[in-house]
């Protein structure tokens, strides 16, 4: 009853915003045993394609002269020795065939996706539907890790008060000052370089070989070094997951600023009203007042705050993976596959669906969750 | 100057003994040789105007002082069952801490912001069980339940999961007497428990405040500006001026017959039915500089004033200031 009045309260465009973000994560989600089980030749379905099916237009969209060709070509043998023959030509004209009662039949053989096809011949649809899904899950959890980090860095400088407060706070500054494109690229980076000592350890034998240098010539040392220090073994899919987590982790580990800032404002407000000294003055710890008194009452401006880091963290990742240090290869997002759809406009051969599919997606989302949250500002916070 | 004597009939000895109280803020005296019992089962009124001090002391007694403050001179809480004595000026601050709510307890004068809005009542006042009684979650939802009877709440079962803004003031004006009785104080703090409250709604919140006080043998300190008030509900009354008590004593008395200048002025502002088409008589407004200069010398109340010999009175029963 209570939710209801809610959605109710929040106003047309957050209302229209939250049914387009339920549809669009809900078709992301629901796909995603599709999207990730293995197709025919045994590589998940989001990864597999046939260059030959390089570029494919939508199945809706008009298909040109030179990709008609190239699709004519791709129909089988026996398939198009029976086409040619009910039209009376030889397979060579039948194949080369783009327009006429021939070219429709052979139409009919092509292979066409909802959404074309990339560079790789793999379904855009697939791609599209698994990279929202990656794109989603990056944009919550860096905002669940920019909430978590920002209330409470916030909310213990805004409590706490005097020089705690002051030598936070000009750390946020600090911060600030800084492009967040570096300090995510910084963080990024060194993830990856802590993973990877990890895995190969080459830090670790170097050390235990500089250990041992003065008793033993350092040639023998190597071969033990490296049999007392193998590399460790992690499957690849481990290995891209650990990837998007130090992603995550950057892009969240930037985003917490603004909102630590807002909590701060917030809990020096409301360690001033009444109800907090009425606490008090019942014996309540500084800590249950902390917990009890002050955190509940965050909820609001945390929440709406969130909404909107949300699709601010999905726009990161985007950016990033334009640049081509977010989401590793080949885990779609729906940035990566709007980079990767942008190289393929040029004068020659547009294939303006690679761009278009991502991006539309990608705008729409970010919109609705927009709207969702400015309709939430607009009920909580005054 | 600090010399309030403990009324005659009371039998017991005082729950709180306050001598010299002072408070400082930020280097300045606010309160300056506050004195006062609290006795259990009686109503001590704190009077003033507004900047007088009043609220500073039962801040400063419930260890409650803003930063920067400061509170000196002495207050003795008589400890429970054979405990000693507790002083309350220079306590641990934790140690303050665990007596608010279990012996001291103070209501406030706001009751529409002196409850948390995301809390339901139920949830606030099982705090304090919970707190200061160590009861489980559902034993303290069933004392809860029992307290807001206590305070004349209808319904309390399903009030208890309401949330303050469906509360209106005078009912929430009684949960927070439930929560401040809660943890079963001895000394309870007033701090201008009606003022925010509509008038029609002020008699049935001091009764309340009244039968508790007989029923568990409460020392109340009622902080008021309101005489009439003062005069229907306290057994003593103190009243203060810039900071220092000028007089003291049982409330009917000082009422009726007030000796100090300052106390006979602020009688002759109340409005009464002789009073009707004259001008109220008012107070000197000054300026809190002022105000200390006139404790300390001039006393604009009372433009004719003979020297202090000639007119301070204290017998068994009242003290009267000098100043």
């Amino acid at each position: 009853m209570r939710e209801h009045d809610e959605i109710r309260r929040l106003g047309f465009p957050a209302k229209v915003g939250l049914l387009v973000l339920g549809l669009v994560c809900l078709l992301c989600i629901v796909s995603l045993p599709f999207t990730l089980a293995r197709g025919p030749s045994g590589q998940p379905r989001y990864n597999e394609g046939d260059l030959g099916d390089a570029r494919l237009p939508p199945v809706w969209a008009p298909v040109s002269p030179l990709q008609a060709a190239r699709l004519n070509a791709r129909v089988p043998e026996g398939r198009l020795r029976e086409i040619a023959a009910m039209y009376g030509l030889t397979p060579e004209q039948a194949a080369e065939a783009a327009t006429g009662p021939c070219a429709d039949s052979l139409r009919r053989e092509w292979r066409r996706t909802a959404l074309g096809t990339d560079a790789q011949g793999r379904s855009l649809a697939v791609r599209v539907l698994l990279g929202g899904a990656v794109s989603l899950a990056v944009g919550l959890a860096a905002a669940l890790i920019s909430v978590v980090i920002g209330t409470l860095y916030g909310a213990v400088a805004g409590y706490a008060g005097g020089w705690l407060d002051g030598l936070l706070m000009r750390i946020v500054d600090v911060l600030y000052g800084l492009p967040y494109v570096l300090l995510v690229v910084l963080l990024a980076v060194a993830g990856d370089a802590v993973i990877d000592e990890w895995v190969n350890r080459q830090h670790e034998r170097a050390s235990w070989v500089a250990a041992q240098a003065e008793t033993t010539p350092e040639s023998d040392l190597r071969a033990e070094a490296l049999r007392r220090f193998p590399p460790r073994v992690l499957a690849e899919s481990t290995r891209r997951a650990m990837g998007l987590l130090t992603l995550l982790i950057a892009i969240g580990g930037v985003s917490w600023l603004s909102l630590s800032r807002v909590v701060r404002g917030q809990v020096m407000s409301l360690r001033q009203r009444p109800f907090v000294e009425a606490a008090r003055a019942l014996g309540a710890s500084p800590w249950r007042v902390f917990w009890r008194h002050l955190m509940p009452n965050l909820a609001g401006p945390v929440l709406v705050y969130a909404t909107l880091t949300v699709p601010q963290a999905m726009l990161q990742e985007s950016f990033l993976s334009f640049l081509g240090i977010g989401v590793p290869p080949p885990i779609p997002s729906w940035g990566s596959l709007a980079s990767e759809g942008l190289a393929e406009i040029n004068p020659y051969e547009s294939s303006w669906w690679l761009p278009a599919a991502p991006g539309v997606m990608l705008a729409v989302t970010l919109l609705s969750l927009n709207f969702v949250g400015e309709g939430l500002r607009r009920r909580w916070v005054r | 100057m600090n010399g309030l004597p403990a009324p005659s009939d009371a039998p017991r000895a005082p729950l709180l003994r306050v001598r010299g109280l002072g408070v400082d803020v930020g280097g300045r005296a606010v309160v300056r040789g506050a004195s006062f019992d609290v006795v259990a089962g009686r109503t001590l009124a704190i009077v003033g105007e507004s900047g007088s001090g009043k609220s500073m002391t039962a801040l400063a007694l419930m260890g409650l002082l803003p930063p920067g403050a400061g509170a000196v001179g002495s207050a003795r809480l008589a400890g429970r069952s054979g405990e000693p004595d507790l002083e309350l000026v220079g306590l641990a601050p934790e140690h303050h801490r665990r007596l608010r709510g279990g012996r001291l307890a103070m209501i406030f004068q706001e009751p529409m912001t002196a409850l948390n809005p995301v809390m339901t009542i139920g949830e606030q006042i099982d705090e304090v069980f919970r707190c200061h009684a160590g009861l489980t979650p559902r034993e303290a939802r069933a004392a809860s339940e029992a307290a807001l009877v206590s305070v004349s709440v209808p319904d309390a079962a399903s009030r208890l999961n309401d949330y303050p803004h469906q509360f209106s003031g005078g009912m929430r004006q009684r949960v927070l007497i439930a929560m401040a009785l809660a943890g079963r104080p001895g000394v309870l703090f007033a701090d201008e428990p009606t003022t925010a409250l509509d008038a029609s709604l002020r008699a049935g919140v001091l009764d309340l405040l009244n039968r508790q006080r007989s029923s568990r043998g409460l020392g109340v300190v009622l902080i008021s500006h309101d005489l009439r008030l003062v005069a229907g509900h306290a057994d003593e009354v103190l009243v203060m001026y810039a900071g220092y008590p000028v007089e003291a004593g049982p409330a009917a008395a000082v009422l009726r017959e007030p000796l100090h200048p300052y106390t006979r002025c602020l009688v002759g502002c109340l409005p009464d039915a002789t009073t009707r088409g004259r001008r109220l008589a008012t107070l000197a407004d000054l300026s809190t500089a002022e105000r200390e200069r006139t404790v300390l010398g001039r006393r604009p109340w009372w433009p004719e004033a003979p020297g202090p010999a000639e007119w301070l009175s204290a017998s068994a029963e009242r003290f009267v200031s000098v100043l």
